[in-house]
């Protein structure tokens, strides 16, 4: 069920999602975008998912923002020279309408969809009545989804933790490419 | 990487700070069981400690988790989950499968002490990968850049 509180938490959503991309001095940019994914972790959770709530405040508000702080910091504040020469305009309407269509076609479908929590959604109907009757007995955990995440689709976490893993070494590497080249052309 | 952002107010803020952050990142791993929480958003929890102390102590503050010391402490992570996975092969599961663990307890509990070993994998390798990241990005040099 959709309540008002998930309807004020979506509208903030929106708002800092559009005001992400209305300013334009880049630290600030960052801090609405910490502001977006706090906003969408109160959605999260008054839609009862709190894990997705907690990751999403963890990673999307906390450590990102943080990242993207000190690549500012380590580069320049502001839009680039070449970035603030005027957008053309036929190309940026012809995108805007393509995407407008397709926002408006998604949203058509928004009424077909099952309300959430429908109990005879396909959603709940696969594989959701074993973990929510079994997970329990059969995992040892009560959190069903730590049960799901940590046991019954421990090789997807083992992909995402490989992921994450190679997405480190790539951030060592390319960043160790130019410390590499610096010093081998001493300028 | 050292700069000029610490203050006596920052300092104490962060020594008040810290403890309560390092309990909170072992509650989340540890408890996900029962609560929201996990190896993931603990890792995250851990290594937001470690990079606001680097942030308000400069590159002095490291705890001994240098570049190599937390790409290590990722790799031992990955290698927790995969030799588990693998373990769990060789008692005659298939991979990942924790219940053929020889722990010598009730099923359900042999396969909750296997998914807390790869929480506490992934917690590792989330908290080593984002250090690493962090520190990648602030020895970087921006004048290497063409």
């Amino acid at each position: 069920m959709i309540t008002p509180l998930d309807t004020f938490f979506l509208l903030l959503v929106l708002v800092s999602a559009v005001a992400v991309l209305w300013v334009r001095d880049l630290t600030a940019a960052i801090v609405i975008f910490g502001a977006f994914s706090l906003f969408a972790a109160m959605l999260f959770a008054s839609l009862g998912a709190l894990d997705v709530a907690f990751t999403e405040a963890a990673v999307g508000a906390a450590i990102t923002t943080v990242l993207f702080v000190t690549v500012i910091f380590r580069t320049e504040r502001g839009v680039h020279r070449d970035l603030k020469r005027r957008v053309r305009r036929r190309p940026a309407v012809a995108v805007a309408l393509v995407f407008g269509l397709a926002a408006a076609s998604l949203l058509r479908s928004v009424d077909h969809l099952p309300p959430v929590g429908d109990p005879t959604s396909p959603a709940s109907r696969h594989v959701s009545p074993r973990y929510q009757e079994d997970g329990r007995e059969e995992t040892g955990a009560p959190n069903l989804v730590t049960a799901v995440l940590a046991d019954y689709r421990s090789h997807d976490t083992l992909g995402e933790t490989v992921v994450i893993f190679t997405a480190g070494l790539a951030c060592l590497l390319v960043l160790a490419e130019g410390e590499r080249r610096r010093r081998e052309e001493p300028s | 990487m050292n700069f000029p952002f610490g203050s006596p107010l920052l300092d104490t803020a962060v020594r008040l700070l810290i403890p309560f952050i390092l309990l909170f990142a072992a509650y989340v791993v540890a408890h996900g069981h029962y609560s929201p929480g996990g190896g993931f958003q603990g890792g995250v929890i851990l290594a937001g400690s470690l990079i606001l102390l680097r942030l308000v102590h400069g590159g002095d503050a490291r705890w001994g988790l240098g570049p190599a010391a937390s790409l290590g402490l990722a790799s031992i992570g990955l290698l927790l989950y995969t030799g588990i996975g693998l373990s769990s092969l060789v008692f005659g599961g298939s991979f990942l499968d924790y219940g053929a663990l020889p722990l010598g307890l009730a099923p359900h509990q042999v396969r909750a002490a296997g998914s807390f070993g790869i929480e506490v994998g992934v917690g590792l390798v989330v908290t080593g990968i984002m250090v690493v990241i962090f520190d990648a990005l602030m020895a970087w040099d921006p004048d290497s850049v063409d």
